[in-house]
């Protein structure tokens, strides 16, 4: 009774410390000490966690450096063309000058915004129609029939489309992140719905839940993870499309508008390859968030695999 | 409060589950239902708490034919560890249902943290479910139940995973609950943690309660009534009265004459067919 029972090896367990000292002060201190024991876990099990985290970090910097070191030496050694694998160096130094150009963070934000109002608007349609479909009995099979059959076409596909529909580039780039993140967030709603434990839903209902109750108290939070999953996947389609709209349709700014002006004129593939990074860190950052969002709202994945 | 006739259900693979199930309930009864596995006492438990239409029979509570979930209804789930919500700490488990009871937050918490201390659980109210052991996770199911004050509570198998103390500690718990003024004996919980805020919080007439239970004795000491199916389909095959003296407690109960008398009938009666 007093070790509470966890499925799966969870992150605390990795430190070596954390796990076998407040077992043993429990099993030998008795009732009272056992109850001082498990006041002390949690924060020996975070102690052992942050070394584990810092572990992680530390190895994945020194990949990232190795492979910056790579690719420098390969860039200067005169193996490749400079024109075509510009030194790591120049693109960081390049990339760092343009966090302090107005005119690039301008065309930064312009993506952004558009790629995360595409992002947004593609949630609060997906969600809700994950909700309703998802509920209805036998709609659900039908509707993942439809949503599994429309993923496969590629949005960028609908770039000519969407030109010829909405004219305006603003418009037509956030049309198809929209789109291209619909499918992803209607999909894992939809067989996150699948996943709900019956028994949970007819614990409120005999508690006199109705559907309505059911499906915001139970089936909603019970999804959650699976939705918060189906967001990070339309994150990064998302980015991927409004970029490739911006390449193809144009418009007065935007990180597809910038890294076409830097292909004029000779090229600069250093200041391409920096632009390239910005958007890539876009995707780190909006990945990350998320991560964070979804540990925070729904904590039994991280602390316990798929719970008890 | 509860009138079953002539109740059957066939599962829809043809499994027949129950059939022909008479059973009538007073109300502030404590009937115990006791049986093989697989005899359909889970299906009579969901037929009454209106999650399952049976094929067949009535089945009415205070007076209304089940249609749908009964008011004022709680059920604690056989499979416990499936009912409790993950996402939410072991208190908001326990007081989510206390919306359907109009109470302000700060109420169902308080609310919640009692039934959680009845249970000897107020110390892991701020933890999740998966980090409780099952015996724990069963406790808080009951706490959940409790804190409702339901007029008619469903007990599936609810004290299964737990160690014998603590048994007897809830099968007390139980006894508190029903409303029958009397019971005031019996341990406390160990730990401290045992202050029981009292029987009478029912207010007036007390909960009725359909407790499934495979352990004989205990069907016995917290019953007013045995009632004992026979399984593959399940009937009832026994209705036994346990008129046992009020004010029970864990030892003085056990020993009587009556006691023993009851518990061999009632034994006798799961081993014949
Ligand atoms: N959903 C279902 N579909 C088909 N058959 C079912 C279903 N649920 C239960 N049964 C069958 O109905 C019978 C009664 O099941 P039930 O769960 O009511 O038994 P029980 O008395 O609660 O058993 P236990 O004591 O093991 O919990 C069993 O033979 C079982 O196989
Ligand atoms: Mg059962």
């Amino acid at each position: 009774m007093n070790q509470p029972a966890r499925s799966g090896p969870g992150p605390g367990r990795q430190g070596p410390g954390a796990r076998t000292r407040p077992a043993r002060a429990g099993r030998t201190a008795g009732r009272t000490g056992s109850l001082a024991g498990r006041a002390r876990r949690p924060t020996a099990r975070a102690r052992g966690l942050t070394r584990h985290a810092w572990g992680r970090s530390l190895l994945g910097a020194a990949g990232i450096a190795g492979t910056l070191l790579l690719v420098e030496l390969l860039a200067r050694g005169g193996l490749f063309d400079e024109q075509a694998l510009p030194p790591a160096t120049s693109v960081l130094a390049r990339a760092a000058e343009m966090a302090v150009d107005d005119g690039f963070l301008g065309d930064l934000w312009i993506t952004v915004s558009a790629w995360l109002g595409g992002l947004a608007l593609a949630v609060a349609l997906a969600v809700p129609a994950g909700l309703l479909l998802g509920s209805l009995p036998r709609l659900d099979t039908a509707s993942l029939a439809v949503v599994e059959l429309l993923r496969p076409v590629p949005s960028v596909a609908l770039i000519p489309l969407a030109i010829l529909v909405f004219v305006e580039p603003g418009r037509v780039e956030r049309s198809l992140v929209c789109y291209a993140a619909l499918w992803p967030v209607l999909l894992h709603t939809l067989y996150g719905l699948r996943d709900v434990d019956p028994v949970a839903k007819e614990t409120l209902r005999s508690f006199g839940f109705g559907p309505l109750g059911v499906v915001w108290r139970v089936s909603l939070p019970s999804a959650g993870p699976h939705v918060v999953t189906g967001v990070r996947i339309a994150a990064s389609v998302g980015l991927v499309v409004a970029v490739s709209a911006e390449l193809r349709a144009g418009g007065d700014g935007g990180l597809g508008v910038y890294l076409l002006a830097t292909q004029s004129g000779g090229g600069r593939p250093d200041l391409m390859v920096a632009g390239a990074c910005w958007a890539g860190a876009l995707g780190v950052a909006a990945n990350a968030v998320l991560v964070g969002a979804g540990r925070r709202l729904f904590p039994r994945r991280a602390a316990a695999g798929a719970g008890p | 409060m509860l009138d079953i006739t002539g109740l059957s259900h066939r599962y829809e693979d043809g499994h027949q589950a129950v059939e022909g199930v008479e059973l009538h309930v007073d109300r502030g009864e404590l009937v115990s239902i006791v049986g093989p596995s697989g005899c359909g006492k889970s299906t009579l438990l969901r037929c009454v708490a209106g999650l399952q239409r049976p094929s067949a029979g009535r089945i009415s509570v205070a007076g209304r034919a089940v249609d749908g979930v009964p008011d004022d209804l709680a059920v604690v789930f056989q499979d416990y560890t499936r009912s409790l919500f993950p996402w939410l700490t072991v208190r908001d488990n326990v007081a989510l249902p206390l919306r359907r009871r109009g109470l302000a937050r700060a109420e169902r918490r308080a609310r919640a943290l009692d039934a959680l201390a009845q249970v000897g659980l107020d110390a892991t109210a701020g933890k999740h479910p998966w980090q409780l052991s099952g015996g724990m996770q069963q406790r808080v199911a009951i706490a959940r139940a409790l804190a409702y004050r339901p007029a008619l509570l469903l007990m599936d198998e609810p004290f299964g995973s737990v160690d014998a103390q603590t048994r007897e500690d809830l099968e007390d718990l139980l006894l508190a609950v029903r409303g029958g003024a009397g019971h005031q004996g019996g341990a406390g919980h160990r730990g401290g943690a045992g202050h029981r805020r009292g029987a009478g919080h029912q207010g007036g007439a007390g909960t009725t309660i359909l407790l499934v239970t495979h352990d004989i004795d205990e069907s016995v000491y917290v019953a007013d009534r045995v009632v004992v199916l026979t399984g593959a389909p399940g009937r009832v095959h026994s209705d036994l009265p346990v008129d046992l003296p009020a004010p029970r407690d864990q030892i003085g109960t056990r020993a009587l004459p009556a006691f023993v008398r009851l518990r061999t009938e009632v034994g006798r009666a799961v081993r014949r067919p």
